[in-house]
């Protein structure tokens, strides 16, 4: 399941579906197949805005699903219509795919050649505040009652159209013929064995071996990075760019096949200058 | 009696899962168990080969889950060996002749006659392992040292462990410390640090493996042999006794010469 943000207010909806398009058209293939929840914030929908979404959707052979809204009447028009419904707690809001840091330690960690590639201001990171349950449709409250409607607002990070999801993360090893994609950043608390495969819109972090195939930045994201504990991955994808792992160079016979080049630190690989270069973590 | 059910499975095919069902069905027995041990893969008949009883088989799996004949009629006993029997499977049918659910139910009614009941699996992820993990209360990886075969057991754990619940255990077979030694061959910390699941055994690659199947006379039957301990440990193990693994060393030519002679 892969969520899309159009939460922004301001834009008109007409736009925010265009944008979405154009973003669906970048990531060719990433969605294919795949069910979408769709993220509206406050923003009251039509039935006509759904369809209008739906036909996009359909087009590209995407399953309208879910809707996320904090939006009564958005919730309850979902819900006629057939379609998960899903009241957004301010959980809904998750930073965009990249690490919640500010841009002086961007500069300090990840030098020039990143920072070269624009990067969007990130704000400050707000905490998620407490998960409310979701309202059911019959027992409506009045307006001042409910809680979830009440305190400060969040101002969401998503520009309109923009893809924004929470961090994927994955306790145990994942194993030969294991597979999944995410929208967002995936961290894996474990290892990935050869034959396995992840394939992630946002960055991907590897607490252990990486042996298998990642897949970073899939939707098209050049700034995404993958990150590995012990970095010898089989194949490694960032964005469009694709690198193999050199084959062993040193004496033993078996160095060419089970045993690739490791350093034994942990590794980063991201794109510079057109290529993707893997660097030990330490010297970011 | 309410026995267990071992599934020997692999993933990829040619590893050794058929030998390794015979051997240690036939160790087991040998350590005093009631063993029955049951070929899974219905259209290519193996076990019967190996084990040497092949002339013998009358009624088979397919014909016991379809009411042709008594369970016990099916059962031929291995008379090397005190109380061991096969279960062979039908060369005629295939693998779409059982569910997973009358496996299941035959296993429960060769439980209540048996210590253990081992399961040859095809090789394969289909429905034919399906069927033979389906009943498993333990399921033993059977794996060479090679990438491939690697690979394939990764895929297994993997189901095994999503589709079951269950934590299966490793036998490296056809190990050759020679290799290995000159690093030509994965070593089992290798194998180990992928796969990550417990060791029961390894295996050695040895020639009297393949005349004993091709005699139809299971090694673990010959004490004297020098793999036949590889299977008597794993049986042990098993059974719950703390075996240290066999320490492999380099055989030498004189040696070599002796066991060729068979002396």
């Amino acid at each position: 399941m892969i969520v899309i943000n159009i939460a922004d207010d301001k834009g008109a909806w007409r736009d925010a579906i265009d944008l979405l398009a154009v973003h669906i058209s970048k990531a060719d293939g990433f969605f294919r197949g795949e069910r979408l929840s769709l993220s509206i914030g406050k923003r009251a929908v039509t039935a006509e805005d759904l369809q209008a979404i739906h036909d996009v959707l359909e087009e590209k052979n995407i399953a309208l699903w879910a809707l996320h809204t904090r939006n009564r009447e958005s919730f309850q028009l979902a819900r006629q219509l057939g379609l998960e419904a899903v009241w957004e707690a301010d959980t809904g809001t998750l930073p965009v795919s990249s690490p919640p840091l500010a841009k002086d330690q961007w500069e300090v960690r990840l030098g020039p050649a990143y920072l070269a590639v624009p990067r969007r201001e990130i704000t400050d990171f707000q905490p998620p505040r407490n998960h409310t349950d979701i309202p059911t449709d019959t027992q409506a409250a009045p307006e001042t009652e409910i809680p979830f409607l009440q305190g400060q607002e969040t101002e969401s990070l998503a520009l309109p159209g923009e893809i924004i999801t929470s961090p994927y993360i994955y306790r145990g090893t994942l194993r030969s013929g294991q597979f999944f994609r995410h929208a967002g950043t995936i961290v894996v608390l474990g290892d990935i064995n050869p034959g396995a495969q992840v394939i992630s819109g946002g960055d991907v972090f590897v607490w252990g071996r990486l042996r298998g195939v990642v897949h970073a930045g899939a939707m098209g994201d050049e700034r995404a990075i993958v990150a590995a504990l012990d970095f010898e991955p089989l194949q490694l994808r960032i964005a469009g760019y694709i690198a193999m792992s050199p084959k062993g160079t040193s004496g033993s016979p078996g160095h060419w096949l089970w045993k690739r080049e490791s350093s034994g630190k942990p590794e980063v690989a991201r794109i510079i200058k057109k290529r993707i270069v893997v660097d030990p973590w330490d010297a970011c | 009696m309410s026995g267990l059910v071992l599934t020997v499975t692999s993933g990829k095919g040619g590893v050794g899962k058929t030998t390794t069902t015979a051997n240690l069905g036939t160790a087991l027995a040998l350590a005093g168990q009631r063993v029955i041990v049951v070929d899974g893969d219905i259209g290519l008949r193996n076990l019967d080969i190996i084990m040497g009883l092949e002339s013998r088989v009358v009624y088979n799996l397919v014909d016991v889950i379809e009411g042709r004949c008594p369970l016990h009629q099916s059962l031929i006993r291995d008379k090397r060996v005190e109380e061991l029997y096969l279960l062979p499977a039908s060369q005629t049918r295939d693998k779409s002749a059982v569910a997973p659910d009358q496996m299941m139910t035959l296993c429960e009614e060769l439980c209540a006659i048996a210590d253990y009941v081992l399961v040859d699996s095809p090789a394969g992820i289909e429905l034919g392992f399906q069927n033979a993990v389906a009943a498993a209360s333990e399921v033993i990886i059977v794996t060479t040292p090679e990438v491939s075969a690697l690979r394939d057991a990764d895929k297994v754990i993997y189901l095994l462990e999503r589709d079951l619940n269950i934590q299966p255990r490793l036998v490296i077979n056809r190990y050759n410390p020679r290799l290995v030694r000159r690093e030509e061959m994965m070593s089992r910390h290798d194998i180990l640090d992928i796969l990550s699941i417990d060791l029961l055994g390894i295996v050695p690659e040895d020639d009297q493996i393949i005349i004993s199947t091709n005699k139809g006379w299971p090694v673990a039957l010959e004490r004297k042999q020098y793999v036949s301990r590889a299977y008597h440990n794993i049986a042990r193990r098993l059974l719950g006794y703390n075996v240290p693994l066999i320490h492999f060393q380099e055989i030498s030519w004189l040696e070599r010469m002796r066991r060729s002679l068979g002396l």
